[in-house]
């Protein structure tokens, strides 16, 4: 099974190739997909795909760079919608304004929950991210003035206008997800090679060490979570533009999580390209699954994505795209930079 | 509003029990290897139907699938150590919790898939009925499923302390490189744990069974955050933690309900859970070991 | 010509969204359909977004059923009157188009309705869209069916305010959260003055989901314009997902001295309920549900739910009353393998006002579809319900209305109003546990 993934990954040998070239020659030609769409919903799909390399990537940098896997991202994202839609829908502040305000306040709601949980390791950080997560999901269903469970609905007249950030046409909408997920790559491309995505792998391998190296390990990893909430409250912002309805459950529900870290894993996890390639994998298989198999095949897709993440975790931990050495020209073929720079927790 | 107390305590520590148990199957796991069986829920899901399907569609008693599960249970543990867990276990950190998210996935949607979502109870359940004194009532499954949990709990710590698996156990949990330099080996008491954990769990979940409707989405999440929390409060440091963690979760809920808004119940679960985990003594030697 | 074909499953595919879902949109060309939809040509196409997957998947399921039986009998005809469609093969209304229902899983969450709602509309070019069973999703697919200008018929949803967002496009069949809560304390009402119930105090409780939460607001509404009736306590609610005892909301409740519990639920929390109550041995003078959950099967099954009340839009006698419905009922059982129950009978009907709107219109054009839609007038049994279809200025069927059924031996019985109910069916007062 490794050798049949090493055979596909010699042919694909992304890493010999700048991420300076990659990075446009993926993003510019997909300008032109909408021309491509026969159907909406593949271009639907599109949307999803690319809101979804701006999710990964925002997961990207708490859990790809800085090791912290956490399982209560959607908190934030839910922040962000409520935000946004909030702004928009009681107080008619435009949604170019309000999807700021989401970031931001998205990032407060990530740095509180860092605050009270960076000093927890491992095992422990993801159990209590869960336990946010989950909580934050009945008290949103709780809460009147957010809608509770019933949910805000944007109103439909504003369609059009030119500050509503509400468009007719679906191109627009591709085009505006496109530019999140160019800049959400790109902000990980600047973490990549700079002086703090150094800082954030070296915590990842070994907090120990880094700190008696003077490297703050908590404020490094605050300012990563807040990079990394700002970028999903806009995200989630976005989404509450896009379906125009929100409701705690798709917001918050288990799975909203999970897809957080599924596509940077499933794509390689603290690599900039891994998350388009996991929310391509990702989203492709979870629309088309469910026209195929939805009616018919109850929550067969999810057996099937559970198995997927099982092979992973088995066989390539660390995501389809090994990582890129994190520094400069330690660009050997040795077996064990090509297998990823491993999470040093095991080594307790 | 003194009595309505008083019958939340008793229905807390009746659930608290077995959350003990379920929380001691995930304990001995996590404190022999360091893996957080996400999944823990799902197992108990497996051994849960087992006891719905047997009992609706063959009549079969749930008591006499106690040791059933149990045993199915074990080899479903042990079978998945060997087979799965085993080959993350060299890996980082994260391939073991994806690997457990991933069969949280595979388990309860294939349960979904071949058994329906529907919801499901057992009707013919040879203890049935509930008694009332001082003004509290409780239902004999109920305290069935307390009276088994405190047993299997005993028979847990029965094991790890006086029997040899036992002891290598707790052995390899304290020093993985002595149990091998003394011949223990340690693949082989990793699996057992497996086994004995989930089995732990099976016996917990066929009695649950019993006086609980099973929803195959909403079952295992309460089970899993019950027994994580109950393992935080406890702490990694022994098996009676475990169970007095449990209690604790069983109480804070059902006290929670009655006397503060019920509408928020589930989210005391999850506060105390974050509390119990900020607040846990570092360096804990992990309860195995402390015996 | 574009045939329904059926499946030897339980539920109905068309080969046409068959092929589209396999993705050889090219091989169209076999069954010489046309590719693009149907607008004005021989095929009525509906597309129905309903949960196929997930909680409710069985119920989903269900739906297909008898929505399958329904366009069996409108594409072949029956003699089933003076069910909209019925008679001769293919709707007369437009000279014998053959009707379609392409599914769409929508899974409960509004995005995905929303997705699903779009490539019905945008990609099958549909005539017409259905749906949803959940508010949320309803809403979404609500707004879609704005958007483009496509009529949305919704006889699956029930809650109250879906009407009051100004929609021109969107229109609700069955009775709303606020005229089952009439029925309800109409019914309680008359237990009252017929039979001196002294029922006054009323206990809501629900599980905090948007169902539990619309229904419950409703009911608070019905009972401040009611000052027959008070609340007491206040409203409870709980979390669905995690709940695993009521005895402390049963506490608060008795305690309060309420004589009627209203419980909005989930099956599991419903079967909940009631095993504790029996636990506790108490048993309100009246349990009166708004239906869902303690009409599902799984619920009838138990016989702890053995005479509770709730307000639904059906019951298994009925058909005493309501011969028509009797019919249908051989009729969808016959043909699908499935009866009506509690659930399916709205998509029923859904599925026939669709195909009224259709018999009547001028066109399948949009605009004229939606003239049908808001000059329909149909008698009883017409769009396969018991009550007739006409909706007022807001889209909502002002003609519909709930009654009152009782669970008998796992089947469901008619008690209210009064004229309808069968002789001797209710049990009043419902004997205490331990009687029974």
């Amino acid at each position: 099974m490794s050798g049949a993934v090493k055979f596909v990954s010699r042919i694909v040998d992304l890493q010999s190739i700048p991420l300076l070239y990659l990075i446009p020659a993926i993003f510019i030609p997909a300008l032109a997909l909408p021309q491509f769409a026969t159907t909406y919903f593949f271009l639907n799909t599109l949307i999803y795909v690319l809101l979804f390399v701006g999710l990964g990537q925002s997961w990207n940098i708490i859990g790809g760079y800085a090791g912290q896997i956490s399982l209560g991202h959607a908190v934030m994202f839910a922040s962000g919608a409520y935000t946004t839609g909030i702004l928009f829908i009681y107080y008619d502040i435009t949604p170019y304004v309000g999807l700021l305000v989401s970031g931001l306040l998205a990032a407060a709601v990530g740095l509180i929950l860092g605050a009270l949980t960076f000093r927890l390791r491992y095992h422990y950080f993801s159990i209590a991210t869960l336990a946010a997560t989950l909580g934050a999901y009945v008290v949103f269903l709780q809460w009147d003035w957010i809608g509770g469970a019933v949910g805000l609905e944007y109103p439909l007249s504003q369609i059009g206008s030119s500050f509503s950030l509400m468009f007719s046409s679906r191109e627009l909408y591709f085009y505006v997800m496109w530019v999140f997920a160019l800049g959400t790559t790109l902000l990980v491309y600047q973490l990549h090679i700079s002086k703090l995505g150094i800082y954030l792998k070296a915590i990842d391998i070994d907090q120990e060490l880094a700190e008696n190296a003077g490297i703050s390990a908590f404020w490094y990893k605050m300012y990563a979570m807040g990079l990394s909430s700002f970028v999903a409250g806009i995200g989630g912002g976005l989404f509450a533009q896009y379906v125009l309805f929100i409701e705690p459950r798709i917001l918050l529900e288990l799975i909203r999580n999970v897809e957080f870290v599924l596509i940077p894993v499933i794509g390689g996890l603290g690599t900039v390209l891994g998350p388009i390639v996991g929310a391509v994998v990702y989203i492709f298989t979870r629309e088309y699954t469910r026209t195929l198999l939805g009616g018919t095949q109850t929550g067969l897709s999810w057996v099937i994505f559970g198995m997927v993440l099982i092979l992973i975790s088995v066989y390539r931990p660390n995501g389809l795209i090994e990582r890129r050495p994190a520094i400069g020209n330690i660009g050997t073929d040795t077996e064990e930079t090509k297998s990823g720079i491993e999470s040093g927790a095991d080594d307790d | 509003m003194v009595l309505p107390i008083f019958g939340a305590v008793v229905d807390g520590v009746l659930i608290g029990l077995a959350y003990g148990l379920v929380a001691a199957g995930l304990g001995l796991i996590w404190g022999v290897m360091d893996i957080v069986n996400f999944a823990h829920g799902e197992h108990m899901l497996i051994a849960m139907y087992v006891t719905l399907l047997a009992s609706a569609n063959f009549n079969i008693s749930p008591i006499i699938l106690l040791p059933v599960n149990a045993a199915l249970m074990f080899v479903v543990g042990y079978g998945t150590y060997a087979i799965i867990i085993k080959k993350t276990m060299d890996g980082p950190v994260l391939g073991q919790v994806l690997c457990t998210f991933g069969l949280l996935l595979t388990i309860r949607y294939g349960i979904i898939y071949f058994a329906g979502p529907s919801t499901r109870t057992i009707n013919n359940f040879v203890v049935a009925g509930s008694t009332t004194a001082y003004g509290i009532s409780v239902s004999y499954p109920a305290v069935l499923t307390a009276i088994v949990s405190l047993l299997t709990i005993g028979l847990l710590y029965f094991i790890l302390q006086r029997s040899s698996v036992g002891k290598a156990i707790r052995a390899t949990a304290q020093d993985k490189q002595a149990a091998q330099v003394m011949g223990i080996n340690t693949n082989r008491i990793y699996a057992t744990s497996w086994g004995i954990g989930l089995a732990a769990t099976g016996i917990a979940g066929t009695m649950i069974a019993t006086h609980f409707p099973i929803q195959p989405n909403a079952t295992p999440g309460i089970w899993t955050i019950a027994s994580f929390a109950a393992v935080a409060l406890g702490g990694l440091g022994s098996i009676f933690g475990a169970v007095i963690g449990g209690v604790v979760i069983g109480l804070v809920q059902n006290i929670g309900a009655s006397l503060l808004d019920p509408s928020y119940q589930q989210l005391y679960v999850y506060i105390v859970l974050i509390v119990a985990l900020l607040y846990q003594r570092e360096g804990i030697l992990n309860w195995v070991s402390d015996q | 010509m574009c045939v329904t074909k059926e499946s030897s499953g339980s539920h109905v595919v068309s080969r046409r969204s068959m092929l589209k879902i396999t993705g050889t949109a090219a091989a169209v060309g076999l069954a010489g359909c046309s590719q693009s939809g149907s607008g004005g040509g021989d095929t009525f196409s509906i597309g129905a977004l309903h949960p196929l997957s997930g909680d409710a998947a069985e119920m989903g399921s269900r739906f297909q059923d008898v929505v399958g039986a329904g366009v069996q009998a409108v594409n072949q005809g029956s003699d089933l009157s003076p069910l909209a469609g019925a008679e001769g093969e293919g709707i007369q209304g437009q000279d014998g188009a053959t009707v379609e229902v392409l599914w769409r899983d929508h899974q409960g969450a509004s995005d995905v309705a929303r997705s699903e709602a779009e490539s019905l509309v945008l990609d099958e070019n549909v005539d017409m869209l259905t749906g949803c069973f959940y508010s949320g999703s309803t809403q979404a697919v609500s707004q879609v069916a704005e958007r483009e200008g496509i009529p949305h018929v919704c006889g699956t949803a029930i809650g109250e305010g879906l009407t009051e967002r100004g929609l021109d496009w969107f229109w609700q069949v069955p009775p709303h959260t606020g005229v089952k809560g009439e029925s309800m304390f109409n019914f309680a009402s008359d237990m009252n003055s017929e039979f001196n119930a002294g029922l006054e105090r009323v206990a809501i409780v629900h599980q905090n989901g948007t169902f539990g939460t619309e229904v419950a607001n409703s009911m608070v509404g019905v009972i401040e314009e009611n000052s027959e009736f008070v609340q007491a306590p206040e409203t409870i609610s709980y979390d669905a997902s995690s709940v695993t005892s009521l005895s402390a909301q049963i506490q608060t409740i008795q305690d309060a001295d309420a004589d009627i519990i209203v419980h909005a639920a989930n099956v599991r929390d419903a079967l909940i309920m009631l095993e504790d109550m029996k636990t506790e041995d108490y048993y309100p003078e009246m349990m009166l549900t708004p239906g869902s959950a303690y009409l599902d099967p799984s619920v009838l099954e138990e016989s702890v739910s053995e005479h509770v009340l709730s307000g639904a839009d059906f019951s298994n006698d009925m058909y005493n009353v309501h011969p028509p419905m009797g019919e249908y009922n051989s009729y969808a059982q016959e043909n699908s393998g499935t009866p009506f129950d509690g659930s399916n009978i709205y998509a029923w009907g859904e599925f026939f006002t669709a195909v009224a709107a259709a018999n009547k219109a001028d066109s399948l054009d949009p605009a004229d579809l939606q003239n049908a839609l808001n000059s329909l007038s149909l008698d009883p049994y017409a769009a396969g319900l018991p009550y007739p279809v006409d909706f007022d200025d807001n889209g909502y069927n002002s003609e519909a209305f709930s009654f009152v059924v009782q669970a008998d031996g796992g089947k469901l019985e008619t008690v209210w109003p009064f004229e309808q109910a069968q002789d001797n069916v209710m049990t009043y007062p419902v004997p205490d546990w331990s009687e029974r």
